[in-house]
């Protein structure tokens, strides 16, 4: 991803290529994932049945899965420098590990 | 003589290439993922805690899960901010591609979508303590209070740096433009954490 130059630079620049069609795309894929979450917890307790350790790692994996679809397409994640990648990814994993850790600690009936 | 000092600055470049600004952004951000993180987890171990001190209300376990279980306005609050993700991914679309009426239609469009969720979240901390749940009264509200709180209080600093964008771009036309969109990319950075973090309220708080 190119980046932005400085503050008084000179305005004729060549526009970019548009991606809104893309965003518009994964923003219904989003969309969609939301729903599914939101419908998961109603569908399990009036027709499903699963077991409630099941429905949460359910949600918590499209909620990862969603997350990351954000920092890719909407914070450009992909394709720019790896190292912006690494300073925002590597606290999110610590952050989702410490939840684990907590989810089994103070709810067993979860785990 | 000034091949030298151009050769030196290259040379010396502390960034090494990256963008400064952009590094220092992220470092902010993933700082901030390890704030919320130990706030949501806070609330994971205290969730539980809802027997009231000195109570005014009669909800036990059951009726907070119910309380806080599915409904329809965060719901709706989930679609909103997620709606202002992509009207903030446009508005950077349309300053890099030169396109200042597109880029000032869906800035503006973003910082609607965040007064509307401030409202709707205002709407439902009125609803919440009517029902009885406080900051004060019971382990589950304070840190329900905390974590939700904080989050909008992020979305109402995003909505200032958002409108001080849009009034600059306004003042200033083509001020922002295809070369010089570091400001733009950098609140629109803030603006999907803001997103990012209601992701996993929403999941962790009111699904599970």
């Amino acid at each position: 991803m190119a980046h932005g130059h400085d503050e008084h630079a000179p305005i004729e620049h060549e526009a970019h290529h548009s991606h809104a069609k893309l965003y518009v795309i994964i923003f219904f894929i989003l969309l969609v994932m939301t729903g599914i979450e939101i419908a998961i917890p109603i569908v399990n307790e009036t027709v499903l049945h699963m077991a409630k350790q099941l429905e949460v790692a359910l949600l918590l994996a499209l909620m990862t899965i969603k997350g990351a679809i954000v920092m890719m397409f909407y914070m450009h994640l992909k394709g720019d420098r790896r190292m912006f990648g690494t300073l925002f990814v590597f606290p999110i994993v610590c952050v989702l590990l410490m939840m684990l850790g907590f989810f089994a600690l103070f709810q067993p009936e979860l785990w | 003589m000034a091949q030298a000092v151009v050769r030196d600055i290259d040379k010396n470049d502390p960034g090494r290439g990256l963008d400064l600004r952009k590094l220092g952004m992220w470092t902010f951000l993933g700082s901030e993922v390890f704030f919320f993180g130990a706030l949501v987890v806070t609330h994971l171990s205290m969730r539980g805690v809802v027997a009231p001190s000195s109570s005014k209300t009669n909800l036990n376990v059951e009726g907070v899960r119910e309380l806080f279980g599915y409904n329809v306005l965060t719901s709706i609050l989930a679609f909103i901010l997620l709606t202002s993700s992509l009207t903030m991914v446009l508005a950077l679309d349309g300053v890099k591609t030169n396109n200042q009426k597109r880029f000032r239609f869906w800035l503006g469009a973003t910082i609607a979508c965040g007064l509307i969720f401030l409202g709707g979240q205002v709407y439902e901390f009125y609803h919440i303590v009517h029902e009885g749940v406080t900051i004060k009264n019971m382990m589950f509200g304070s840190t329900f209070f905390f974590v939700t709180g904080f989050h909008g209080t992020h979305v109402a600093v995003g909505i200032v740096w958002l409108t001080s964008l849009l009034v600059s771009a306004i003042r200033h036309p083509e001020r922002y433009n295809a070369g010089n969109y570091m400001a733009v990319e950098l609140g629109g950075l803030y603006w999907h954490f803001v997103d990012l973090v209601w992701v996993l309220i929403f999941t962790v708080i009111y699904l599970i």
